[in-house]
């Protein structure tokens, strides 16, 4: 508002009827238009709600009610409006509604983020203009060519299991995600939780002090056995500010290199070549080789 | 000069490729626009105005492969020169509306004169190719520009596929060359995102040095003794510098930070929301209301009320702020040169667009900070960090931990809830492109045409801004619609190369869209640098 000439000013209080403004200062005219504004918002706010009130009670009034609603805010802002002839900003400028939508956030990230502000919040559903003119399906995402479980580390203590399975498959059995770690010469399933989708993810906070490249996530389901099937295996996750050390030696059961030896063989990054929810080598399998407990429990090696 | 301590201010410049030639006007192409009108080119004028006076001034700035493509883009250039004219013609009418108000019209007449000056610089001086300006400077040995990986990409979030960090730099080199004539000596990893086994792949590209973060230093095995003050050697060789968090605060921080005095320019009060005229209606994009870069007020205070700004006033706040932070640097090493066995290096990295675009007067903070540093003090001396390893190249070496300058110093802001699920598609595409470029290692002609299309794809779907504008919800719905983009035309560009169906008119209408590394070669998303 503050930016509006004198000229625009005066308009804009003789059509709040305010008295004298011709022989008001920028200043005092300023403060008079927004005296009368609030006046006039909390005069029409209070007619609408008086009138909504009355029509509360009932179901079939609902629809009445938000009828007079809508018409109480129409009313509000025609009254705005009208105030002068040309269009005016309202008395809390969109500007600061941007300002204080990111507000909450840290500060660098505040700044940095100025960099893509343009337009207020909201704004948005007003992009429907831009479409994708290559006739990308951008509501949907192209299906992932496998099964596929990805593993990342968000801070020292959380990680990211991400998975995607082909349609149907979390409903063919009860898969779980299992998170461990190699040390004492023992894999120890640190972690275990169900999966119910065929897509999803799980965030574990885990121990920092976990030593590293030797956490392992893998996704598979018992067998009528008791054994855990794995299907999917991703491993060896960077940890901050711990890092995969030689002490893990020769005389472990199965120490670093052996055991990303083992995860190479079954594919860049533990994943499985060809997996599938019943596919891949077993914890059986890995127990043979002197790594795994088939039950999940820490294991002598 | 023999001086007690070095800085090193260190600017990084980047924006993603925002680039639509399909539409007439772009909304988010107004992010370049407006960082070429607040930021580069207010910075070029304030470096060249100490050159021209013999000011010693010292500024390594990157300039991301991005940001030199758009600065290089004909469209780009054509339509800068038309959002200049937009607002000039803008400026005519809201002469005429505050033709009475002695409070805004001064304003108005700043902006007049600023938009003039901008465009006699941009079209008359550098024959809108704003990257001559800095190309010059560097080779005047003031600037030292380095690159940043290709579409900064995040790598401790791509390093699964170590290919995508080789392509990334293979890219980031080739265009820095391509453009500014040189191969970089050093690299500011976006979001100063470091993991280790990444000093190995840049010692393979000649990289010489990078930033961290300042744990990065200081939580390296084994803690070096002078912390962020010297920089530190990595196992494979290249230095790593570490921001120093004194001089980080006096900028950045939003109480004690300079650019929150309420004397400076505000920011998010812009005639582009608060006038409604034919005149400004002719800058916005299909009616929405959008920043237009006529922005009236100073910060004045909490709250909605806000003062007309008045620039000469900034600018001397500006001068003092500079005056301040030369004082708190010659204290800072004069104490640390007391127990140091050699000069310490005080490194100050900022985002390039906080000054100008977010702190409007910064350009003119840096210019007061070098010309006092020059002319009233001997304790401090602005230095390049090539420049500092050329006289004190002997750096203890340390492994610095998994790091980033992001929120809590970690990945988090990359890895989150609103983004974490693009990392399963980038991943399977790099895993893809990696599994192309051996099974097809001499392409040529229609596959050749769509393997390097689906390398520009995944490099475009990399870029960390998406993950981040998700993050901090600015943007989102962009975006979003950038990512699924760039992965759905590299699923069908990949497609295409599997099945030997090419689809001519598709990979004409991509390649115009999206044509981002003229150079680019497939090959790069190979373990081996390609440059």
């Amino acid at each position: 508002m503050n930016t509006k000439t004198v000229k625009e000013l005066k308009e804009i209080a003789k059509g709040l009827g305010i008295a004298g403004y011709s022989k008001l200062l920028k200043e005092e005219l300023l403060k008079a238009i927004s005296a009368a504004t609030k006046k006039a918002a909390k005069s029409n706010k209070k007619a609408a709600s008086k009138k909504a009130s009355k029509e509360t009670t009932t179901p079939a009034k609902t629809a009445k009610k938000k009828t007079a609603k809508k018409a109480a805010k129409k009313k509000t802002v025609k009254k705005a409006g009208a105030t002068s002839s040309k269009q005016v900003s309202t008395s809390k400028p969109e500007a600061e509604i941007v300002a204080r939508g990111v507000a909450e956030q840290n500060e660098e990230e505040r700044i940095e983020s100025a960099k893509f502000v343009t337009t207020a919040p909201g704004t948005e559903a007003l992009r429907g203009q831009y479409p994708p003119d290559l006739g990308e399906d951008i509501e949907n995402l192209p299906s992932l060519p496998e099964p596929r479980l990805t593993f990342l580390q968000q801070k020292p203590g959380v990680l990211l299991a991400r998975w995607h399975l082909a349609p149907g498959h979390s409903q063919q059995a009860a898969l779980m995600l299992r998170i461990g770690v190699l040390a004492d010469q023992q894999f120890y399933i640190k972690q275990e939780v169900s999966v119910n989708s065929d897509d999803g993810s799980h965030y574990f906070h885990v121990d920092p002090g976990w030593p590293a490249g030797s956490v392992y996530l893998q996704l598979g389901h018992f067998n009528a056995s008791g054994e855990f099937v794995v299907a999917i295996r991703r491993g060896t996750v960077r940890l901050p500010r711990l890092f995969a050390h030689s002490s893990l030696g020769v005389n472990w059961a199965l120490g670093t290199a052996d055991f990303q030896q083992e995860v190479q063989q079954s594919g860049p990054l533990g994943r499985v070549p060809q997996p599938g929810v019943l596919g891949g080598p077993s914890s059986a399998d890995l127990a043979r080789a002197g790594a795994l407990s088939s039950s999940g429990m820490p294991r002598k090696g | 000069m023999n001086p007690k301590g070095y800085f090193s201010l260190v600017l990084h410049a980047h924006l993603p490729f925002v680039r639509h030639p399909e539409y007439e006007r772009f909304l988010e192409e107004d992010w370049f626009f407006e960082a070429l009108t607040e930021t580069y080119l207010p910075l070029l004028e304030k470096f060249e105005g100490m050159e021209r006076d013999g000011i010693h001034f010292r500024v390594t700035m990157s300039l991301t492969p991005p940001l030199l493509s758009m600065m290089t883009d004909p469209l780009l250039q054509q339509r800068f020169v038309r959002y200049l004219d937009e607002r000039l013609s803008g400026i005519e009418g809201e002469l005429k509306r505050t033709q009475d108000d002695p409070y805004y019209h001064p304003v108005v007449q700043y902006y007049q004169q600023r938009f003039t000056r901008l465009r006699e610089q941009f079209v008359d001086q550098y024959h809108l190719d704003v990257t001559r300006g800095f190309r010059r400077l560097m080779e005047n040995g003031y600037l030292e520009i380095i690159t940043c990986s290709a579409t900064h990409g995040f790598f401790p979030l791509l390093a699964t596929e170590e290919e995508s960090l080789y392509a990334q730099l293979s890219m980031a080199v080739r265009t820095h060359e391509r453009i500014l004539g040189k191969r970089p000596k050093g690299i500011w990893l976006a979001e100063c995102g470091y993991t280790p086994g990444v000093d190995r792949i840049l010692a393979e590209f000649g990289i010489e040095f990078f930033f961290v973060d300042s744990h990065g230093v200081l939580d390296a095995t084994p803690t070096p003794k002078y912390g962020v003050h010297r920089p530190i050697r990595t196992p494979h060789g290249p230095a790593a510098f570490g921001r120093d968090y004194e001089s980080s605060k006096q900028v950045w921080s939003a109480e004690e930070g300079y650019p929150g005095d309420t004397i400076y320019r505000e920011f998010y009060r812009d005639a582009g929301f608060d006038v409604d005229e034919p005149h400004i209606e002719a800058m916005r994009h299909a009616g929405i209301k959008s920043f237009t870069g006529l922005k009236y007020h100073r910060i004045t205070g909490k709250g909605d009320w806000k003062e007309p700004y008045h620039p000469q006033w900034a600018s001397d706040r500006a001068a003092e702020h500079a005056g301040n932070f030369l004082h708190n640097r010659q204290l800072q090493v004069q104490h640390l040169s007391s127990y140091m066995d050699r000069p310490p290096i005080v490194v100050a990295p900022y985002d390039a667009e906080l000054f100008g675009h977010w702190w409007y007067e910064g350009p003119q903070w840096i210019d007061f900070l070098f010309r006092k540093m020059a002319c009233d003090q001997h304790d401090v001396e602005a230095i390049t960090p090539s420049e500092y390893l050329n006289r004190f190249g002997d750096l203890e070496t340390a492994q610095p931990p998994e790091c980033s300058w992001g929120a809590g110093g970690y990945n988090e802001v990359w890895l989150n809830g609103s983004n974490d699920w693009i990392y399963p598609y980038l991943h399977a595409a790099a895993e893809r492109i990696s599994q192309l470029a051996q099974r097809f290692p001499d392409a040529d002609g229609d596959q050749r045409w769509a393997l390097d299309q689906a390398a520009r794809e995944l490099l475009l779907a990399q870029s960390s801004d998406w993950a981040f504008i998700m993050k901090t919800a600015t943007s989102v719905e962009y975006a979003v619609r950038r990512t699924k983009t760039h992965i759905h035309r590299f699923n069908r560009l990949a497609d295409m190369v599997e099945s030997g169906h090419y689809d001519h008119e598709y990979l004409r209408a991509v390649a115009e869209r999206d044509s981002l590394f003229p150079d680019i070669d497939y090959r790069i998303f190979r373990k081996s640098p390609l440059v």
